[in-house]
This record gives C-alpha cells, structure tokens and sequence, in this order.
C-alpha cells in the first residue's frame, strides 16, 4: 500500500458510516449544508481517508478542561458499514466462491485490511484469510484454462476473434463477482499461464 | 576388514585433477568465448576465471529481478565483465578483418586465435563468438535495467541513506541517475502541484502525515528461494549450518512474527518471507530462484 498507489487511493474515498460525538460548529458542508453545525449524534457517510483520522484523534480541543469524562471520546465513532455487517460474514461462511465481491465493494480486500488493522478484529481477519484461500483457488482454475485457438494463429486476424468468443459463459460469469484486487491476481495469473503455454507449443 | 582409503585416494586424485583442471582452464580460455581477454594477455592463470565471473553475474542477476530490495552493487565483477565484452568486441572485429584479407591476399600476423580459423576457415567459431557476446550483453543490459527500475521506485527511500552506504548499494552512474532523476522529478511535482500547497504539506517526502510517503522495499514479500549451501561447499566450516534428524543439512531461520522456526534444508526450494532469508541470501548461501 504506497503512497502512489492507485487503488490504494481509490479504496481509500469509499464512504463509511460515521456517528458524530461531539456538536462542531462550521463543518456542516459534510451534510451539505455549510454554514451550520453539526450536531452530536448526527449520521454521516464520510470516505475512509478522513474517518479513520477523526476516529483516532480526541474530539476535546477547546473544552476538553470542562468535561474531563469525555475526554478521551474521539470526534466520531465508526459504525458497522453494509459491507462487513451479519448478513455478508455469513455469506462469506456459507459460500466463498459464489459470493459477489465485486457488488459488496469493489475494493473488499482493502477496506478488510484496513477495518482489521483499526480495531484487530482477529476474527474477521480468520474468515478474510479463508474467504481469500477459497476464491483464489477457483481463480487459479479459471485463469490456468487457456483456450488453445492460438495454433492457428498464422492468421493472426481470426485468432483474435475466435479467442475473444472464447471464455466461456461459466467463467465470465464468475469473473464478474471478483473485486479490483482479485482482478488483478487474476489478470496476472492468466497471463503467465498464457505466455508459458505459448512458449511451449509455439515457436 | 575393509580399510577405508578414500581420503588417501583423494590425496593423490588432488595432484592429478590439479593439472587437468588448469588444462581445462587454459584451453577454456582460447576456445570458450564469452570468454574475452583471448590467449595474449591471459596466459597466466588467476583465481577469477571468465566462467566463475558469468555464474556470479546470472546469480546476480537472478536475485536481482526477484529480491523486493535493491541488492548492494557487484562493481568489481560488472567492471571485468564490461572490459572483456569491449576486448571480445575487438577480437571478433580482428577476425573478421582477417576473413577478408584471407579472400584478397595471404595471412597476416595477428593472434594465434586467427590462424586456426585461417586452417578451415570457417565461420562456425566467428558465429558462436558473436551470439555469446549478444547473450552476456543481455544479461548484463537486463540487470542494469533492473537496477534502475528499482532505483526509480525507492527514489525517496535511497534519499535517507547516507553516502557511505550509497557508494556500496549503487554504482557512480547509478547514483549520478538517481540525483537527477529526483531532482528532475521534484522540479516538475513543485512547479506543478506543490507551490499551491500550504506551507506544511510541501514535503515530498512527509513521514508523519496519515500516509507514509516514503515508499520502503516490501520486506516481507514472498520469494521463492533454493538453498545452494555455502559458496565454497565446505559444509563443515559453516557455522549456520547443523543437521537435522535426518542427516541432511540445513539452516535454521526465525519467521519473527509468528515465533515459528524454519529448517531449511540444503537443494531444496521454498516459499519465504525475504526478510526471513536476507542474511543467507546477503553471503550467497541461499538463491533466489
């Protein structure tokens, strides 16, 4: 996870839910409407990248004196976002392999790894780690299926267009639920098992 | 009763193998040809041979592409290795003058290399010199561009060393890229997006902001690795090295966060955490493969 790192980024803006603990006053253009407050106990969707800071950070910058018991309640509180609720840890329980990562949160692998390394949530992390272990053996098996339509590829034209029809409807289907970092193991396991194959049955 | 003679028979093998390996050098020499520095200047025989020299820079180059980290820089073994493809260049273009002067006149007097091709005449050894010089110049082309691919990437991260460590880990005309190409770079990022920025948020290089900018080698990336044993093959003499119940050598590592111990045993290959393995890797005990 770089600086410069694209997806890093890209996961970074999706929106968690957040619960406000403290009444602020001018930062009410995160409701959309500026110029008001925000009152305590408000819910907002902010993205991660400025939720995970204002979850860490103590909230008592000026009355922190006043009420010494709040002391230590950061600005917000993170609530459970749709993606890592009951319903979906069961449905990754139940069936890692037909589960739609992809209409959960494009970025699931990342947001896991985050959440998990705000609050160490062991237990989330075991079901990530054989929801990964699972998935990542049906896309060994999907990527590893290269069609063999390259041997009469001296007419490159057509080749192209048979190995374009080519992936069948079972596998398209399956990679339509992989998220952006599955994609990308994927892309580059397909690859690899192309090239070798390439290079042993062509010259 | 059976006496075991080997170690005597070892003794006397030593003399032998001693003066046919030399041989086997001297004629490596003339007629191997990555091999350069071709019979006038290299009659006699020292301990770094053209071979010995190849075998370094594949391995070189092997852990290079693999390890996550940019491996301390083998000048010594880059330098003998570019001045015998400049001297290699040469003697081929020699030769092949030499074919061309065999087709208008007689022989000429240059090297003793050219007389035996003068005999048959051939073109099969000319052929084979120069497909060799082509495959050391990949190898060396790819590792150097391995290199500067990862200098690119810990541009910032090379920043923090001092220069003491620099003159070990880069070489003069990598270092001289790595300068430039940040400071290239720095002018561009400040000329377009930094001067815009409040004052506090122009570091390039900010450590303390929520996100580290400063993008270190993934230490514990997974490598696969093949235990070679020491370089010398003393197995004894090495001090890392213990057998395990089997007989069999091996190290002994610490993957630290898991508090689990590894033996890894020698010829073998395994899947390993780099920082697991740096140190074996570091004295050429463990490849990567």
């Amino acid at each position: 996870m770089g600086y410069y790192d694209i997806d890093d980024i890209l996961a970074d803006s999706v929106e968690i839910p957040c619960k406000f603990q403290h009444d602020i006053p001018g930062l009410g253009y995160l409701e959309n409407n500026p110029g008001k407050p925000v009152k305590k106990n408000a819910k907002l969707e902010l993205p991660l990248w400025l939720a995970r800071i204002l979850a860490i950070i103590d909230g008592d910058t000026n009355e922190g004196e006043l009420n010494q018991d709040e002391e230590s309640v950061p600005f917000v509180e993170l609530l459970t976002p749709d993606m890592f609720s009951p319903k979906v840890i069961n449905a990754i329980k139940a069936d890692p392999t037909s589960l739609d990562l992809h209409a959960i949160n494009s970025y699931f692998y990342a947001l896991a790894l985050k959440w998990i390394s705000l609050f160490s949530d062991r237990e989330f992390a075991d079901i990530v780690t054989t929801l990964l272990l699972e998935r990542s053996q049906a896309i060994n098996n999907h990527a590893s299926s290269v069609s063999v339509e390259f041997k009469s590829s001296l007419d490159s034209v057509r080749g192209t267009q048979v190995t374009a029809g080519a992936s069948n409807a079972a596998a398209s289907m399956f990679l339509l639920t992989l998220d952006e970092f599955e994609k990308k193991v994927y892309k580059k396991s397909h690859e690899s098992y192309k090239e070798t194959k390439k290079w042993m049955f062509e010259k | 009763m059976d006496i075991n003679i080997d170690d005597i028979l070892a003794e006397l093998d030593r003399d032998t193998t001693a003066v046919d390996s030399t041989g086997h050098t001297q004629q490596g020499n003339q007629s191997s040809l990555s091999t350069s520095d071709i019979p006038a200047n290299n009659t006699t025989i020292i301990d770094v041979s053209p071979q010995q020299d190849f075998k370094q820079l594949m391995v070189h180059w092997r852990n290079e592409r693999c390890s996550p980290e940019l491996l301390s820089y083998p000048a010594p073994l880059v330098e003998r290795m570019l001045s015998r493809i400049q001297s290699q260049m040469e003697t081929i273009e020699n030769i092949s003058m030499g074919f061309l002067e065999s087709m208008s006149q007689g022989p000429s007097d240059d090297n003793g290399d050219k007389l035996t091709s003068h005999h048959n005449d051939s073109k099969l050894p000319l052929l084979c010199m120069e497909a060799e010089l082509e495959r050391v110049k990949f190898i060396l082309r790819s590792y150097i561009r391995c290199r500067l691919q990862k200098v690119d990437k810990f541009s910032l991260y090379l920043r923090q060393f001092d220069p003491i460590q620099l003159d070990d880990l880069l070489s003069a005309k990598e270092k001289l890229y790595q300068s430039r190409h940040s400071e290239i770079l720095l002018k561009l990022l400040n000329g377009s997006v930094l001067k815009f920025m409040p004052e506090e948020l122009q570091a390039i290089d900010d450590t303390e902001g929520s996100v580290n900018m400063i993008e270190e080698p993934d230490w514990n990336k997974f490598v696969f690795i093949m235990v070679c044993g020491p370089p010398d093959k003393l197995f004894s003499e090495d001090p890392l090295l213990s057998k395990n119940e089997y007989g069999k050598y091996c190290y002994n590592v610490t993957i630290a966060e898991l508090k689990e111990d590894v033996e890894l045993t020698l010829d073998s290959i395994y899947v390993m955490r780099y920082q697991v393995v740096r140190e074996l890797i570091m004295s050429g005990k463990v490849q990567l493969i």
